[in-house]
């Protein structure tokens, strides 16, 4: 199914794409394209999701949640 | 399958919001003040969120919305390279494993911001074209661009490195932050 047959929601909304074999790399795109920029790219994203959330991030979710 | 709620949501996508603004704002601080910004926009608009759809793009739409919102506002005030945590270019001169690495980011930060995005979201995120299009309300071909125009910056970027003494950045007087603001949404 092609992106624009997709719907979209009011809100903005994106639905969940279905998984597939390129799903990460965007859909259409090749092993053949993904070269070093791509990888370091990855590389450098992964960094700060490897991390450990700070606990100041986590009280400050807990707290915005109570309040709303 | 129960329905997870906001907080949960929210509480998964953490780690991802995070490198996310990471690639935006550059700046540690600056990046988990746009989280937080994030978070409690999300929490006010949940009503909003339609359960089923794609919670990670919903969120990762709402922060970077705010950071071009931020951005045009000058709330991102221009700085010297030397003055951001972007890159710590004395320590990578000493280490030879990390320099071309931190070069690499170093790169990175100086291309306009709507192209990180776009890099990002594609080569790190696990959208798809289609995704990072609605999430930067932009059509697919533009994504497309960006990414073609951030590849090419950068090979260039980095190939300029062998010319240059280790150490020093390939645009020394301006900023990403800066490069992000001139960059407008090309």
């Amino acid at each position: 199914m092609g992106a624009s047959d997709k719907p979209t929601t009011p809100t903005g909304a994106v639905p969940e794409a279905k998984p597939s074999a390129t799903r990460k790399r965007g859909k259409g795109v090749d092993s053949s394209r993904i070269d070093r920029f791509e990888d370091r790219v990855q590389a450098l994203y992964e960094e700060t999701v490897n991390e450990s959330v700070p606990d100041a991030l986590l009280k400050f979710l807990d707290a915005a949640d109570k309040k709303h | 399958m129960a329905m997870r709620s906001i907080r949960e949501e929210i509480l998964l996508c953490l780690p991802h919001l995070r490198a996310f603004a990471r690639s935006l704002a550059g700046n540690r601080d600056k990046a988990d003040d746009l989280v937080q910004d994030a978070i409690v926009q999300a929490l006010t608009a949940a009503h909003q969120f339609e359960p089923g759809t794609n919670f990670k793009a919903w969120i990762f739409t709402i922060l970077r919305n705010r950071f071009f919102n931020d951005l045009r506002r000058n709330k991102y005030i221009i700085e010297p390279l030397e003055a951001a945590d972007v890159v710590n270019l004395a320590t990578a001169a000493h280490h030879d494993s990390g320099l071309i690495f931190d070069e690499f980011r170093g790169a990175f930060m100086t291309l306009a911001a709507p192209q990180r995005e776009a890099l990002i979201l594609v080569a790190a995120s696990g959208f798809s074209y289609e995704e990072a299009a609605r999430v930067s309300h932009c059509a697919v071909g533009t994504i497309k661009s960006r990414i073609s125009r951030a590849r090419r910056e950068l090979q260039r970027l980095t190939a300029d490195d062998s010319a240059r003494p280790a150490g020093r950045p390939a645009r020394p007087a301006v900023s990403f932050l800066a490069m992000g603001a001139a960059g407008g949404a090309k």
